[in-house]
């Protein structure tokens, strides 16, 4: 063994090259304090070996990115812990850069002769957020592509960056040459960059040697093992609080596939770019808030060792760089504080003040998106675990899906009107939504129903309840929930109806309309009351509702049920809610079957037969009818 | 090395040297330069406008969203609502990317809304916001288009406005779109889409 190990070291030099990195002295000892660039290095290979593995799963291609990265979150074994330990990494990193940085600047680490190795440094900083940057974009999901067009767009404004811009993301449109340049980049081109950079950092470290702090502290010690000991020790804490998060995350954030027409309105940057995002907002100029602003932060951080050579100097540097960060830190916050404000305060209400509106309603847009993006990303989830993933892609499936496509088609062409929240509040759209928007008097009619559940059982008890039924849930917002002077509802026959006829009911009126509400819902055919229709329908619960929809309470006086009853002013109820009642009432509500000149505000979506003409095709408005039954919720 | 014989010293003879060093530098370059050049310009055919397969070349709806193309179809005008409400479409196009050629495929979106004063007039505006590129949406009570990264907003007519207590990074309007004008007199709405620079005060077209 000792032969062969002279043999090798006779060719090689190996002992040699050994002690050299080894047997460092370090003057005063091995201390804590210097671990943060070992740990740097350490988080720096982490990210080299796991990048790799990941890289062996990775497929960059618009039709295959978000693909490749579902395979690695959801199928391949430990997949989703290898991505979150290369994601939150990714975090560590970040935050220890500033970590180093102040450590080399309080303890003067930066002057002469070190300045180009605190030149290095910098350098190696801007390549990791860079690689930050580059990466946030590969799993082609709606925030990583949203985030990053935001990013691109801004290189576009400094002098040529056009250019550089239409090169980097290789056309002028985000596409699949933006994939294969970003993936270049971020696992070839900045790799080895850091490690050419990081080379000539070490080097030059090594041959000025350690900027040591106090070192009359204590006794010199070698690099081996002492300060080997806490580098490794220090890393090892910091994997297992990084393990720590992947456990408790379920591994990195993924979201729904990015789709070029469908905007993503939480896009936000990673945590450790908002305080540029924010930055952004400060200025009225782009290009002052983007470039000049940024760019003259990092001109101060280049100039530090000039600026430090006098004594002055280097207490004004301690000075800006501690500004520096607590600038950051207060403009990350304050990124938070306003996307949060709507969990943390309660609506402000018409007497607020307008910019405690104005934040509530941003905040208030900004967290339903984000759990719009949820719902979309678990839906795509499902969709691919079900059905498997398309050769042409993951959004040719959801470009197909009612839950997907229901959803957003309400958002845009409902919502202004609808409200679709279920009784915590969850969901998105009416106006009681932007309860600081509401006028002052309360006199006109602002929205429309609550559609969340409709259909069901339960929709159906609220709407017959002599309060809820005046209620902005239901008809409170229309005009048929409008009192005249006298207290009559003029154009609301059916809430005076439930007033009149249905406030004071004994215990068997109570089950009668229960009956009327089982039997009508059972009309829908909803999927996820299937179970309890068959029921009702075995126990005689649905002829007894009928009955009492026709004698007991006279509802077929105005509404039509299956062959008989009804009257002009009132929709028919056969089929009620099923799919093609629902189609139909969208497409146009004026029809005989609905409400005729009872309508309120409802706009008919498809009056034409020229489809061109019509505001939703049959297409959308079936997704629609489908999502509001969340017929497809569960898949077959 | 002891049995070796011993050599002359190298030669210091200047000419001889020069040359060789300038040999060295010429050969070196061109082998470096010449992998590397083919490199970059295959890197700066991203600058290079995209052409269509030849068998759809005269089909012309429209290159690509840079909008070299001709008009091209939105909507007709009774699909948009007659309140002013603004509509969001979809436009779809002949899509060039990279190695895939898509006919009418959805490449962005626009607003589109009835202006009040005449019958059959209407807006057209890109879905971008000017600013950074985000989508505007409209606000939730309908009267304004709001960004939701960094508080642009614009009344329905697209002009910039102040929300309250927040500045407007936006530097220009939003951006809008001429319609063809025969078209429009039959009541379908046609434009000549493309995608404009973001953060600058004047709309020109994305390179």
């Amino acid at each position: 063994m000792k032969q062969l190990f002279e043999w090798i070291d006779n060719r090689t030099g190996i002992r040699g090259l050994l002690h050299e990195a080894l047997y460092e002295p370090v003057p005063g000892g091995s201390r804590w304090r210097y671990v943060t660039g070992s740990m740097l290095v350490m988080c720096f290979v982490t990210q080299a070996i796991t990048g790799i593995l990941l890289w062996m799963s990775y497929s960059p291609g618009a039709q295959n990115a978000w693909e490749s990265v579902y395979a690695i979150q959801f199928q391949i074994t430990g997949g989703w812990f290898l991505r979150g330990i290369h994601h939150f990494t990714a975090h560590a990193m970040v935050v220890l850069l500033p970590i180093h940085l102040l450590q080399v600047v309080v303890d003067r680490a930066y002057v002469a002769p070190r300045e180009f190795n605190y030149w290095l440094g910098l350098v190696l900083m801007l390549i990791v957020m860079a690689l930050g940057l580059t990466g946030y974009l590969l799993p082609w999901d709606q925030k990583g592509y949203w985030a990053t067009k935001v990013a691109t767009n801004l290189i576009g404004l400094s002098p040529g960056g056009a250019y550089i811009r239409k090169i980097v993301v290789g056309g002028s449109d985000y596409g699949q040459y933006t994939l294969t340049h970003f993936f270049a980049l971020h696992a070839g081109i900045l790799p080895a960059l850091l490690v050419i950079v990081l080379i000539g950092h070490l080097a030059l470290f090594r041959k000025h040697g350690i900027k040591a702090y106090r070192p009359e502290l204590g006794n010199d010690e070698f690099f081996w093992p002492y300060q080997v000991w806490k580098d490794s020790l220090a890393f090892f804490v910091l994997l297992v609080v990084i393990c720590g998060f992947v456990w408790w995350e379920g591994g990195a954030e993924f979201g729904a596939p990015a789709d070029p027409t469908e905007a993503y309105k939480a896009a936000r940057p990673e945590w450790y770019f908002l305080f540029l995002f924010q930055l952004l907002k400060k200025f009225k100029s782009e290009f002052v808030g983007a470039i000049v602003v940024p760019g003259l932060m990092m001109l101060f951080l280049f100039a530090l060792p000039i600026i430090g050579r006098k004594r002055i100097g280097h207490r004004l540097n301690v000075g800006m760089i501690v500004l520096l960060i607590c600038g950051a830190v207060y403009l990350t916050g304050e990124a938070m504080y306003d996307d949060r404000y709507s969990e943390w305060y309660s609506a402000p209400g018409a007497k607020g003040s307008k910019k405690a509106q104005q934040l509530y309603s941003d905040s208030k847009e900004y967290l339903d998106s984000v759990e719009i993006g949820e719902t979309e990303s678990h839906r795509a989830q499902i969709l691919a675990q079900e059905f498997g993933i398309p050769k042409e892609g993951m959004l040719s499936r959801l470009r197909v899906d009612s839950e997907i496509m229901g959803a957003r088609l309400f958002r845009e062409r409902c919502a202004s009107c609808h409200a679709y929240r279920d009784s915590s509040g969850k969901g998105f759209g009416g106006l009681a939504a932007a309860e600081g928007d509401a006028t002052e008097d309360n006199s006109a009619p602002l929205g429309a129903p609550n559609l969340y559940g409709f259909g069901s059982r339960a929709w159906l008890t609220g709407f017959l309840h002599p309060e809820k039924i005046v209620s902005s849930d239901y008809f409170g917002d229309t005009a048929h929930g409008q009192k005249d002077a006298d207290g009559d509802y003029p154009s609301g026959g059916m809430v005076a109806y439930v007033h009149e006829n249905l406030a004071e009911l004994d215990e068997t009126g109570k089950k009668s309309l229960q009956d009327v509400v089982v039997a009508l819902s059972a009309e829908a055919g909803l999927v996820q009351q299937k179970g309890a229709d068959e029921q009702a329908r075995q126990d005689g619960t649905i002829p007894r509702g009928i009955d009492a929809f026709q004698n007991t309470f006279k509802c077929s006086d105005c509404h039509r049920l299956g062959e008989s009853g009804g009257t002009d002013t009132a929709p028919d109820l056969t089929g009620w809610s099923s799919e093609k009642w629902l189609i139909g009432m969208i497409s146009n509500p004026i029809h005989e079957s609905f409400y005729q000149e009872t309508n309120d505000r409802m706009p008919g979506f498809a009056t034409s037969e020229d489809p061109d003409k019509n505001l939703l095709t049959p297409d959308q408005i079936r997704f629609i009818a489908r999502w509001l039954r969340q017929d497809d919720v569960v898949l077959p | 090395m002891k049995n070796e014989p011993s050599h002359p010293r190298p030669s210091e003879d200047d000419r001889r040297n020069a040359l060789t060093a300038i040999g060295a530098l010429i050969t070196g370059f061109l082998g470096a330069i010449i992998p590397a050049g083919v490199g970059v310009v295959t890197l700066l055919d991203s600058l290079r406008q995209r052409p269509k397969p030849r068998a759809f070349r005269d089909n012309n709806s429209g290159v690509n969203s840079s909008g070299t193309g001709d008009y091209v179809r939105i909507a007709h005008v009774d699909a948009v609502p007659p309140d002013g409400q603004p509509r969001r479409f979809t436009v779809r196009m002949d899509q060039v990317d990279a190695w895939n050629f898509t006919a009418d495929y959805p490449v962005g979106a626009v607003y589109v809304r009835r202006t009040k004063e005449g019958e059959g007039k209407v807006q057209v505006f890109h879905s971008t916001c000017p600013h950074a590129g985000c989508s505007v949406a409209p606000s939730v009570d309908g009267q304004a288009f709001h960004c939701p990264c960094h508080n642009s907003a614009f009344d329905l007519e697209g002009k910039r406005v102040v929300k309250t207590g927040k500045e407007n990074p936006s530097p220009r309007d939003l951006d809008q779109f001429d319609c063809d004008p025969e078209k429009l007199a039959e009541g379908e709405i046609w434009i000549r889409f493309q995608n404009f620079e973001t953060g600058e005060e004047e709309k020109k077209p994305m390179l």
